[in-house]
């Protein structure tokens, strides 16, 4: 008996008060969020300007610092009240190991160093700089500058107030700082999905979970699912969803499309992969294929009039959730997580953090280094319409949940 | 290479399953998936020295990205235990895994989930391995499931996924252990 052949929810008609708070919060990688830590940098007073340029070539060449390549070599500032020209020379620690400065005020005013510029040269000599640098004045001075480059135009501004920055904008980087521009008509639309995940929910057997897929370009629900677990302790809401979109493209296991054909079985004993599957629970997983009289989209791109692509073409598979946004009432376990990145989801909603969540509480795998496809992730939409699912609010075990027949 | 219906009623044994054998029937399995066009990993579970349930990747057949060996195995040892008329909560911890290739993030994270005993496995996974590779499951959800790397099967496994990349078609999918 497949599941969707059952009382589905309305999901179009799910509707949210116009009063309902919104909330959409980017859950972004640590290294766009972080302030860059400050490090302190071995500061000459360029008496001679007419020598500045030979002494930044000369820097370039013979004292080249990767630790402070993110920054101008010159700037300038006051020393005693006058104007100054300032050299960049190295970070403190390379050339005075030892000097165990306090630490400079993170003003980036320089500091007075309390050593001579010749301690600069006998240490510059150590290190094979043995012509003198010239036009520098006698005095040295630390100052604090930032570690690490700028990524972001925040993390740009905090740098350059402590000394001159190299910044190259990084665009992508940029839109993913700004949640989706979101008027009223969207963010209706947002939350309205998020309460069809809701509605989803409060089906489910084991925690109220649910998950639901949806196509932006043509603002359509591929998928819903509530969670399941209490009968089978894999089948979460958002491995259920993922399942369920397979479906609406004639494949998927747990989930069976109104349209599906019998899958032929494979017959091969170590495959055994077309065995019949536990019956779906009540909250069953729907998936839903493509629909004709759906409204035209509200936010198409371009110019087609012509049915939206559904399907991808033969062959792309298995990337089924390309571009999708998933719905997911509270934040994704590490498995669902991977599963949403596995499926190459295009987007992840989810209105509730939780401790383990593994979109921003107990790790962020959508930004991990080493894995092959990244996404984004808000968090807080619709989290009034989902108080309590963030601790797993239990609602039925799996032997009473078939109530849905 | 068959399922042994005794793996569901006979009593656990109390220490894991020498592996030798039913790596041997995981490799089967990889081999099958090769065959069939599917990312060639497979995997066995095993229950009081008796096959459970053996799987391979399912991706493209299902059109489900998630459908990777050791899922297929779950699901096997729900339906089977459905047949028996069986729960298969108390079966679990009583379950060695054997995987030709490090389980993924999202297995590694599945098998804790399911809480099995031990699992045993051949060539890490570079792309997506969960059990130290690329993330750390493990660490990151605290349970009493054993992961260990059976070196001596490293080769054969990356012989496997050498053949498949091999004669791979550019539609096909990435490595999905
Ligand atoms: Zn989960
Ligand atoms: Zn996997």
């Amino acid at each position: 008996m497949p599941a969707e052949s059952k009382s589905a929810p309305e999901v179009h008609s799910v509707t949210v008060a116009d009063d309902m708070p919104f909330h959409l919060t980017p859950v972004l990688s640590d290294s766009v969020v972080r302030a860059l830590p400050v490090q302190t940098a071995l500061v000459a007073h360029v008496c001679d300007r007419r020598q500045t340029a030979a002494l930044v070539a000369r820097l370039a060449a013979e004292l080249p610092v990767p630790a402070l390549a993110h920054l101008k070599r010159v700037r300038t500032a006051r020393l005693d009240g006058a104007p100054a020209l300032l050299l960049l020379i190295d970070l403190l620690e390379n050339v005075f190991p030892t000097v165990g400065a306090a630490p400079p005020a993170c003003d980036g005013a320089p500091r007075p160093l309390g050593r001579p510029l010749s301690d600069l040269q006998a240490a510059l000599a150590e290190r094979g700089v043995t012509a003198p640098l010239t036009g520098l004045g006698p005095q040295l001075y630390c100052a604090a500058v930032a570690a690490g480059r700028p990524i972001t135009r925040r993390q740009y501004d905090q740098a350059a107030a402590l000394w001159p920055t190299v910044f190259h904008r990084d665009l992508r980087v940029e839109a993913s700082l700004a949640p989706p521009a979101a008027g009223p008509g969207e963010r209706r639309r947002l939350l309205r999905w998020m309460a069809t995940a809701a509605a989803a929910a409060a089906g489910s057997a084991g925690p109220r979970v649910g998950c639901a897929v949806v196509d932006p370009a043509t603002d359509r629900l591929v998928a819903v699912a509530g969670d399941a677990r209490a009968c089978h302790r894999l089948q979460h809401a958002v491995m259920r969803a993922v399942d369920a979109v397979a479906a609406a493209q004639g494949g998927g296991v747990w989930t069976r499309a109104a349209a599906a054909q019998e899958r032929p079985e494979t017959g091969s004993a170590p495959t055994e992969s077309a065995s019949p599957t536990p019956a779906a629970p009540s909250s069953g997983a729907q998936s839903q294929p493509p629909d004709p009289e759906a409204p035209p989209p509200e936010r198409r791109e371009g110019g087609s009039d012509g049915p939206s692509v559904q399907r991808p073409p033969a062959g792309a598979l298995p990337y089924l959730c390309t571009g999708y946004d998933a719905f997911v009432t509270r934040e994704p376990c590490i498995m669902c997580a991977m599963a949403l990145l596995h499926s190459r989801i295009g987007r992840v909603f989810y209105a509730v953090p939780r401790a383990g969540g593994a979109l921003g509480s107990a790790c962020k795998l959508h930004v991990a280094d080493g894995l092959n496809h990244r996404f984004q992730v808000f968090s807080g939409l619709g989290a009034e319409l989902c108080a309590g699912h963030a601790d797993g609010e239990a609602t039925n075990g799996c032997a009473t949940d078939d109530t849905a027949s | 290479f068959n399922f042994d219906p005794a793996s569901l009623t006979a009593p656990g044994d109390s220490r894991p399953t020498n592996g030798n054998h039913f790596m041997d029937i995981a490799f089967a399995a990889a081999r099958d998936a090769l065959t069939h066009q599917e990312v060639p990993v497979g995997c066995v579970f095993v229950r009081s020295g008796r096959l459970l349930a053996t799987g391979r990747n399912t991706v493209n057949e299902t059109k489900n990205a998630t459908r990777h060996a050791e899922l297929n195995c779950a699901d096997l040892v729900y339906a089977r235990c459905e047949e028996a008329g069986l729960s298969p909560d108390p079966l679990w911890a009583q379950i060695d895994v054997f995987v030709t290739v490090e389980p993924c993030v999202m297995c590694a994270a599945a098998l804790i989930e399911l809480g099995v005993r031990s699992v045993t496995y051949g060539a890490a996974n570079q792309r997506f391995g969960g059990c130290g590779s690329v993330v750390n499951v493990p660490q990151m959800m605290p349970s009493s499931v054993t992961f260990v790397q059976d070196s001596g099967r490293v080769d054969e496994a990356v012989g496997l996924l050498k053949e498949f990349y091999k004669g791979e078609n550019p539609n096909a999918p990435r490595p999905q252990g």
